[in-house]
């Protein structure tokens, strides 16, 4: 973060008004665009459809994966919201130089494809891993004492994905800290009251960041899937593709479904009413100067990078063995890389159009009910996504869509139903952060809506829908879950072949997949950081 | 960055973005087969693409991940049954062909290459085509288990010595359901659920494909993973002592009058009603002549021709003594194995 997102004005004008955008009309599109992607969740109940199972086979609800699935999102919602927290307050209070370079370092474990980031986690510390041929024994007795299930593991990468979210979350509520006497709590309290002070400042948020990632984190595939950890999400899979039944998955998905929405749904009746502040830079505002401890802080966020990102990432480049290896296999893969990224821009540009719209008008309606709307999707699981999807394009009725199973569009639409919530809180937050003093400004100057809107509001928007648009490209190019179930014959992508051949190996090809597709989700993200100088905003 | 530059950046991200979107949801164009395969992508990819350059035919291949197995291809063939996307099913096994030659869902064809197979290894009915054989071995590591303690028979490793060193993947998917399926068959149901029991109580490790059984024994470590044996596929063990893994295969029960070692043919078939017959039936002709089955040996280890015009293994290797198996009533017993074992194995 720089210096220009510290704020000095809050969303609300002096006489208690909101930050709208001046979206009216837009309601009809809004609505639309929820039932145009939401629709196919219907898929889920209705009778019918390719529902083929083995039914002798087919086995009955896993209730303990269910609990242990429970068990494994709180915990890692827990971990990535207290190691969030910390690395918000390290970005967002202190003065470490090169904040803006550290942020968008440390937000690339949500960015980046989960099943590669769950096997750079493997090739480094997992058996046979770089640590165990640094450290031998040792290290495979201290492995050795999580093997059971991989769950720890599992809680683990989960944990590590989803705090940059937090992250991102606690430092849009220390951002507002300037406005509630920070500098003062900072001067007159003890350190343990400064941190109660600062934390129950910051509680929404930090109750928003945990429910999010617990809803996150409860329908995750990829990560189980590559750690082997047997949690409620691969059974789903494993019903679908194994027992093709797709009736029996949907109902076993239900429990997973609820739960998700009704965090995410908490999550925005917890964020409502909540102060953004604006981009104005406070001339007021006094940095926290930690003097030579700020040593400190760079070590330990150093550190952090080195566990998470760096040594991982070091394994899977030893994986590949050599730059031959590594354009052998990425040669081979010429035709999903491309197939990969026309299905990933077709579905950014989707979303970002329909997230550009429904961010919008939630804004500019801020009820709940459009809250809702907009924000709970962040929640639907993406296996469970795909399912719908599955089930409601591959009937007969009330017209046969099975024409659409050999192209892309039916995949292309189910990722842009991903990527367009993120999009749309992309743009809503925008939206809350215009002041609205600068609106009035312009309607003083004698400006029409659609002259404000060109002036004003769009050019402050702009880098809020290019972080939407990188979202929601980058998790469209990371999907295995939407990707496998819908792609049509011959047109697999990127991630389905690193599935593939994470099974049947050899290593080196599958370390390059995810080499390749680690580059193609940070390039954007870089490129965004390069040219604007800030991180990405995405939640 | 200034306006004009940003404004010029957005207009190129939405027109690679629109280009994205109309590339993404174009139709095919042109000759084309749709496959799904069951065997190992890293050996039929090359093959297929061999077949598309030399035919002109585009290849749509659909291929199974490891953890869906080749069940989840059969189950999607039952699915679209009314409606059929598939034109050729090859398969890495035969008992799921065989199902679905039972549920009439392929057409008879047979190549003109599959009158150079032996007679036993032909459908009468022409509805599929074997293509080459692999094996269901014991693997070990070479580094925590010495030649003098190798096991020689499937029953050894019910042996107290083993106990919780050994490993096998889930039978109710993959060449694992066909080996239990061929066991119920060969032994009678009796003694083969006697046989799965032993291994059980003495705690065999259930994990999810024959992959990872390699690997758990590649890897095996007494601190951490004792698991030094394992039930899986020749290709599996011999693709990890190429890759430098220390691991080596024993073909069970080779003793004069022992079982024999199963092994399983791969096989394709046309599906009925399949939207591309006449390219369908040039991949077929394509995927069971000598030459494929001549590249399968030498690039797939432990893979053996079943052709006598075919190069064999390059190092010579032989086939092992092989189970005498029933293979209509290996395919009779497969449901009531797969119920037992769904009953008993829990993974």
């Amino acid at each position: 973060m720089d210096q220009r997102t510290f704020p000095s004005l809050t969303p609300t004008t002096s006489d208690g008004r909101r930050s709208r955008c001046s979206a009216a009309g837009l309601a009809p599109a809004a609505l639309l665009i929820a039932a145009v992607f939401l629709l196919p969740l219907a898929g889920l109940w209705l009778p019918g459809g390719a529902d083929f199972p083995i039914a002798e086979s087919s086995p009955p609800i896993a209730w303990k994966a269910l609990v242990a699935s429970l068990a494994v999102a709180v915990a890692a919602a827990v971990a990535a919201t207290a190691v969030g927290s910390l690395l918000a307050v390290a970005l967002t209070l202190t003065e470490i130089p090169g904040r803006s370079l550290w942020a968008a370092v440390l937000l690339l474990p949500f960015l980046c494809p989960r099943a590669v980031w769950a096997l750079g986690q493997l090739y480094c510390y997992g058996a046979g891993g770089l640590m165990e041929r640094w450290c031998g024994g040792g290290w495979r007795a201290l492995a050795g004492l999580s093997d059971n299930g991989h769950y720890l593991a599992t809680l683990l990468v989960l944990a590590e994905i989803h705090a940059p979210l937090a992250m991102l979350l606690v430092s849009r509520g220390l951002a507002r800290l300037q406005h509630a006497g920070f500098d003062s709590a900072r001067l007159l309290l003890s350190p343990s009251a400064l941190v109660r002070w600062t934390a129950a400042a910051v509680r929404p948020e930090m109750a928003a960041a945990f429910l999010l990632t617990f809803a996150l984190s409860l329908g995750e595939f990829a990560v189980p899937d590559v750690l082997q950890c047997p949690l409620y999400s691969v059974e789903i899979f494993l019903r679908v593709v194994n027992y093709f039944d797709h009736a029996g998955a949907a109902r076993a998905a239900l429990p997973l479904l609820v739960l998700a929405l009704l965090a995410t749904g908490g999550m925005t009746v917890v964020e409502r009413r909540r102060g953004y502040v604006s981009d104005v830079p406070s001339p007021a505002r006094t940095p926290w100067r930690l003097g030579k401890k700020i040593w400190l802080v760079g070590g330990l966020l150093g550190l952090y990078l080195l566990a998470t990102s760096l040594l991982p990432l070091a394994a899977m480049i030893y994986e590949v063995q050599s730059p031959a290896c590594f354009w052998a296999a990425i040669g081979d893969a010429a035709e999903e890389t491309r197939n990969t990224l026309e299905i990933a821009l077709a579905a950014g540009l989707l979303a970002c159009l329909a997230g550009i719209v429904m961010g919008l008008w939630s804004a500019d309606r801020g009820g709940l009910a459009a809250g809702l709307l907009a924000m709970t999707p962040l929640g639907i699981p993406t296996l469970i996504l795909g399912l719908a999807y599955l089930r409601f394009f591959n009937r007969s009725w009330p017209i046969d869509l099975a024409a659409l199973g050999n192209t892309s569009a039916v995949v292309v639409l189910a990722l842009a139903a991903r990527g367009w919530p993120f999009v749309t809180r992309a743009v809503a937050a925008g939206c809350r952060r215009i002041a609205p003093s600068w609106r009035e400004a312009g309607r003083l100057a004698g400006l029409n809506r659609m002259q404000r809107w060109r002036w004003i509001a769009g050019p402050l928007l702009v880098e809020q829908v290019a972080a939407g648009a990188v979202l929601a490209f980058v998790l469209a190019v990371g999907d295995v879950e939407i990707s496998q179930m819908l792609c049509a014959p011959g047109s697999g992508t990127l991630a389905v072949r690193l599935i593939t051949f994470l099974h049947f190996g050899p290593n080196h090809v599958t370390a390059s997949l995810a080499l390749l597709e680690l580059i193609i989700t940070a390039l954007p993200v870089f490129l965004y950081f390069l040219l604007t100088n800030r991180w990405l905003q995405v939640v | 960055m200034n306006q004009g530059s940003r404004t010029r950046l957005v207009f190129l991200a939405w027109a690679l973005a629109a280009a994205g979107l109309i590339g993404g949801c174009r139709p095919v164009d042109g000759p084309e087969v749709v496959v799904y395969v069951a065997v190992d992508r890293g050996s039929a990819e090359p093959i297929l693409r061999r077949f598309e350059a030399e035919s002109g035919i585009r290849v749509r291949p659909v291929y199974d991940a490891e953890a869906a197995k080749t069940t989840g291809l059969v189950t999607r063939l039952l699915s679209e049954s009314d409606r059929p996307r598939c034109d050729v099913f090859w398969n890495n096994e035969l008992v799921q062909t065989l199902l679905l030659a039972d549920r009439d869902l392929l057409a008879p064809y047979e190549p003109a290459a599959a009158a150079a197979l032996p007679a036993s290894w032909r459908d009468a009915a022409g509805r599929w085509t074997p293509v080459g054989t692999r094996a269901r071995v014991i693997v070990y590591n070479t580094k925590y288990v010495s030649p003098e303690q190798l096991p020689r028979s499937l029953f050894d490793l019910t042996k107290l010595q083993w106990r919780g060193k050994v490993a096998m993947a889930n039978p109710q998917f993959g060449t694992t359901r066909t080996h239990v399926a061929a066991l119920f068959a060969s032994l009678g149901p009796e003694r083969a659920q006697r046989l799965l029991s032993d291994l059980l109580a003495n705690e065999i490790r259930i994990v999810d494909g024959n992959a990872l059984v390699k690997n758990l024994v590649a890897r095996a470590h007494p601190d951490a993973s004792p698991i030094y044996l394992g039930l899986t596929d020749t290709d599996d063990v011999l693709a990890g002592k190429a890759a430098g893994e220390p691991v080596g295969l024993i073909y069970p029960d080779q003793d004069a009058g022992a079982l024999g070692t199963l092994v399983i043919p791969c096989s394709v078939g046309m599906i009925r009603g399949a939207p591309h017959p006449e390219a369908a039936r040039r991949l077929i002709d394509y995927l069971t002549g000598p030459e494929v089955e001549s590249r399968l040996a030498a690039e797939w280890p432990g893979f053996f021709p079943l052709r006598p015009d075919a190069a064999q293994q390059p190092d010579g290797a032989k086939s092992p003594r092989a189970m005498q198996v029933n293979w209509p009533e290996v395919l009779k017993q497969l449901q009531p194995s797969s119920q037992w074992t769904k009953e008993h194995f829990h993974p």
